[in-house]
């Protein structure tokens, strides 16, 4: 089964999101800080009259914090029925994969990446890791703002 | 011999039996079944029919009885194998496996009622001619003539006797009883059955007259019939065979059959017949009854009808046999005494119940006079070739082939010695090497030759998987009819070899872990449906060899482990503490955690929670490991991995920073310097390598050894890529250095070791043991130095008790043995 997959750089390393979890694509806007939350939440942000979570999705995943600028791009996604931002670094491309080609991910190490990884995938001479969305927002029990 | 261990060899023999009849039943129920398979059940039960008669074991035989009977309908045409004649056989070998288990004081006595009820009802439909499921391809015309003689000669030929059989029980005093009595209930059940065509000559059956001697149960009647049929008969397309059933049929019984007319086999013309007949009918049988049956075949047919007065009561029957020598096989000298001097070797001779005068088709006489393998240059004597009705091939060979029962102590120490011989040419080549005496083509061949021998010796050890992955159909059918649910159970790669010892113990771990797919993985039929699933449960059962380890994986397409009922009982029962966060790996791993059970309810088949950690525990006892992958909604797979063998292990010697390891070959499966290119991130402390498009996770060996120094950056070292059940790894080293052999070696049990070492490595090991054994220990170091020859131990060890003496200690942790 053929999957499309958005792909986009964090630091130095490629990840893929399934478009079908992706609502929209926007440039950065600073975000509004919220209290009592997870170190990773960036804040919120409003978004033509929703008011949604952003994520620093490098924070989420262990990294250091992003320090986000213009060039930053906020990835829109609907998981559970919600939506959520996610910030990264910038979009590369759309590919189609096949299901079949997404390796499972690797069983040893404990980066803290890996619980997130729906698996690999080769693209090209590439590594693309494929995020698997739910877990990576489901701690995120954040009220719906608007 | 005493009669414990001829009871012994009975066992055996019921067990190789069983495993007989169920790969035949499996071949029936997968529909792959031919004439061969059914005959080889028959045989096996038979087989065992005959031990139970001669040990008195009357539970067993009188199931055994019904059984067979059902099965010989099955063979002979009368019954059509389908889903409920094949269901009721499955469920009947497995009361066959309980009685079987019941006579070793292995069990209970099983209760057969139900399935004995069911054959019966079914031989008796047999009987009547009455279809079980589909129509019989039995009884009809002209055109089934020839088929009909195919059947019928069948039963001459594959019935009654396997040798094995038969040696089994004249080495006993009631074997030939028993003999007799199993023919006497074959003779009866065919005269019941009304087919009795064929007069049956039992075993050394010189004397028919003990047959005379056997009650005939059916023969109430008032009408006494004879007949025969003319020499035109067969040629005017009739069947004599149908017509006597009819009498059958009608309540007619066999009182004798005359075969003193039956030539010998270079004078038997098949088209004619040459038996003829005496029955009784009972007298509620009109005269125009019985006429109407020999309505078609006109004059061809001599008989006469005549009222009869006396009831013969239980008569005997008679057989009258031409008088011809009788045959002896070759083979159980307890037969020959009896018996005249047979021919020589040429002709392979079935003793026993293959001995039979031939029934009305002869045709399959000549074919199986074919197959005696007579040499043209050694024509064999008359006396061999006269009584030709015997058969070559008594058991199927295939299954059981030939073999020799060794002590497993001596196979041992065959292996000992060979993995000795292993390493002193490794030794050798090692040392001409340093001597500057290049590999030589000798010296390849040696290699070559010895790892040959390895193998070899390490493959007399080896047993097919098949002998436990067989035990399987029947727990999953138990199951299937305890829980209610479906499950179609398909396995792959019973051939897969390893060693005796792990397939010994490989039975428990994966009873539990079937019981564990179909109870908790497999839903019924009726939530199956719901989720979209075909009603029917599929288990599939693989084995094979990968590497140095044999993976065996159990997978269902079940419901796969819900993760959160696991978790939350994890927390329940305080295996893990309440807020640990834990990936989905880590989850479906829980269930191996002592005392985890999910079952909604305690079953008798699974669910007390004390499973999977007994199954994680053997499985490590083995030396191997389990892992699972569970697919929520479509099923989880267990995988075991199991080491090939316990003995020899080729090693590859590397280095890692301050510290040198071995890692076993078997493991390996390439190593490479990698480009940078190769090399990924992911996140900030996991690195991948990127193997030809297959990414594996890159280990730091010093992570797991604690070296000093080692190099982190993959570019600059060497990565060993290595194989663990199946997912891939490198693993960094700085170097490869060279490769060893590495041995197992029980340190409290028999060395096999012969020669003196100049050093030997014994670290943190003999912490473990207490005083006395540490002591014992330090000597047989010592006695296996050569002078001058080092002991390393560890550093929280030290050399003590009378060997003390001849170890001096010249560095920090090492001694070195004094000259003597």
């Amino acid at each position: 089964m053929a999957r499309q997959l958005i792909t986009f750089r964090l630091g130095e390393q490629s990840f893929g999101l399934d478009i079908m979890t992706i609502r929209e694509i926007r440039a950065w806007s600073p975000a509004t800080r919220l209290p009592h939350v997870p170190s990773y939440v960036a804040g919120v942000v409003n978004l033509r009259g929703t008011v949604l979570p952003v994520i620093d999705l490098a924070a989420r995943l262990g990294w250091e914090a992003a320090v986000p600028t213009d060039r930053h791009v906020i990835i829109v996604v609907q998981t559970g029925g919600q939506l959520r931002g996610l910030i990264v670094d910038a979009v590369s491309d759309i590919v189609t994969i096949q299901e079949d080609a997404i390796q499972p991910p690797p069983t040893t190490g404990h980066d803290a990446v890996v619980p997130h990884l729906e698996g690999l995938v080769a693209l090209e001479d590439r590594m693309v890791m494929v995020l698997d969305m739910p877990s990576l927002t489901s701690d995120v029990t954040l009220p719906e703002a608007a | 011999m005493t009669n414990e261990e001829i009871q012994g060899i009975f066992f055996l023999e019921c067990e190789e039996a069983l495993a007989l009849a169920e790969e035949g039943l499996m071949a029936c129920q997968s529909g792959t079944a031919d004439g061969e398979t059914v005959n080889s059940i028959f045989r096996a039960v038979h087989s065992i029919k005959g031990g139970a008669g001669a040990f008195s074991f009357t539970l067993l035989q009188a199931f055994t009885h019904k059984f067979e009977t059902v099965l010989s309908y099955v063979r002979d045409g009368d019954l059509a194998l389908g889903d409920r004649l094949t269901g009721l056989m499955l469920r009947a070998f497995d009361v066959l496996s309980d009685h079987v288990a019941s006579v070793r004081g292995e069990g209970p006595s099983p209760d057969d009622e139900a399935v004995s009820a069911e054959l019966e009802e079914v031989a008796e439909r047999a009987a009547a001619g009455l279809p079980i499921e589909e129509m019989t391809s039995d009884d009809v015309g002209a055109a089934s003539v020839t088929a009909a003689a195919d059947e019928a000669s069948a039963d001459d030929f594959g019935l009654d006797f396997d040798l094995d059989d038969l040696m089994g029980e004249l080495s006993l005093d009631a074997g030939e009883a028993a003999a007799m009595e199993a023919a006497a209930a074959e003779v009866e059940r065919r005269l019941e059955d009304g087919e009795a065509v064929v007069a049956v000559a039992s075993a050394p059956v010189t004397d028919v007259t003990d047959m005379s001697s056997l009650p005939i149960s059916a023969s109430l009647h008032g009408w006494h019939v004879a007949l025969s049929f003319a020499d035109g008969a067969l040629a005017n397309g009739n069947e004599p065979l149908l017509m006597l059933r009819e009498l059958g049929e009608l309540g007619g019984s066999c009182l004798s059959v005359d075969a003193s007319a039956l030539p010998s086999l270079d004078q038997l013309t098949v088209e004619k017949s040459w038996l003829s007949w005496e029955f009784a009918l009972p007298a509620s049988v009109t005269r125009a009854e019985i006429e109407d049956v020999f309505d078609f075949i006109g004059d061809d047919c001599t008989l006469k009808i005549e009222e009869m007065e006396a009831l013969p009561g239980s008569g005997p029957v008679s057989v009258t046999l031409p008088a011809y020598p009788p045959v002896a096989a070759p083979a159980p000298a307890a037969v020959m005494a009896s018996v005249p001097a047979p021919a020589p070797a040429p002709v392979i001779v079935q003793p026993a119940a293959e001995v039979k005068s031939a029934p009305v088709p002869v045709a399959p006489l000549k074919e199986a006079a074919e197959q005696i393998p007579v040499p043209a240059s050694a024509p064999p004597p008359s006396s061999a070739t006269v009584p030709a009705t015997a058969s070559s091939a008594p058991r199927p060979v295939s299954s059981v082939g030939q073999t020799v029962r060794v002590d497993l102590a001596k196979l041992d120490r065959l292996i000992d010695t060979v993995g000795e011989l292993v390493i002193a040419q490794a030794m050798m080549a090692q040392r001409l090497g340093h001597n500057g005496a290049a590999v030589t083509d000798e010296m390849g061949m040696l290699d070559q030759l010895t790892r040959e021998i390895q193998e070899s010796a390490m493959s007399i050890r080896a047993q097919p998987i098949g002998s436990v992955f067989s035990r399987v159909p029947r727990i999953v059918r138990e199951l299937e009819s305890s829980t209610g649910k479906k499950v179609q159970l398909t396995m792959s790669g019973e051939s897969t070899e390893l060693d005796k010892t792990v397939v010994e113990r490989l039975g428990e771990p994966l009873t539990h872990l079937i019981r564990n797919a179909v109870d908790h993985g497999i839903e019924t039929p009726e939530q199956r449906i719901a989720s979209g699933k075909p009603a029917e449960g599929q288990l599939h059962l693989s084995a094979e060899q990968r590497g140095g380890r044999i993976l065996i994986s159990i997978t269902d397409d079940g419901a796969g482990i819900n993760r959160e009922v696991v978790l939350r009982k994890a927390r329940e029962r305080g295996l893990i503490a309440p807020d640990a966060q834990l990936t989905n790996e880590e989850i479906d791993n829980l269930i191996f955690a002592a005392g985890f059970s999910t079952a909604q309810q305690v079953s008798n088949i699974s669910g007390r929670g004390v499973g999977m950690d007994v199954v994680r525990q053997n499985v490590k006892d083995l030396g191997g490991r389990i892992s699972i992958e569970s697919r929520p909604g479509e099923g989880c797979t267990f995988t075991l991995a199991l080491p090939l063998t316990l003995a020899i292990a080729d090693g590859m010697i590397v280095t890692v920073g301050d510290q040198t390891v071995v890692i076993p070959l078997t493991h390996v499966l390439e190593s490479l310097r990698p480009e940078e290119k190769d090399i990924d991130g992911i996140g900030q402390d996991l690195m991948v390598l990127n193997n030809r498009g297959r990414f594996l996770p890159i280990v730091p060996l010093s992570n797991a050894t604690g070296a000093r120094g080692a190099l982190t950056n993959p570019g600059e070292g060497v990565l060993i890529v290595v194989d663990t059940e199946g997912h891939g790894q490198a693993v960094l080293k700085d170097e490869v250095r060279s490769l060893v052999r590495v041995r197992r070696l029980n340190l409290l049990g028999v060395w096999p070791i012969k020669r003196q070492f100049d050093v030997v490595f014994c670290r943190n090991v003999m912490i473990y043991f207490d005083q006395p054994t540490r002591e014992k220990l330090v000597a047989r170091f010592a006695d296996h130095l050569a002078p001058g020859g080092h002991l390393y131990i560890g550093h929280s060890e030290r050399v003590s008790g009378p060997a003390q003496q001849r170890l001096e200690l010249v560095g920090n942790t090492i001694y070195r043995k004094v000259e003597a």
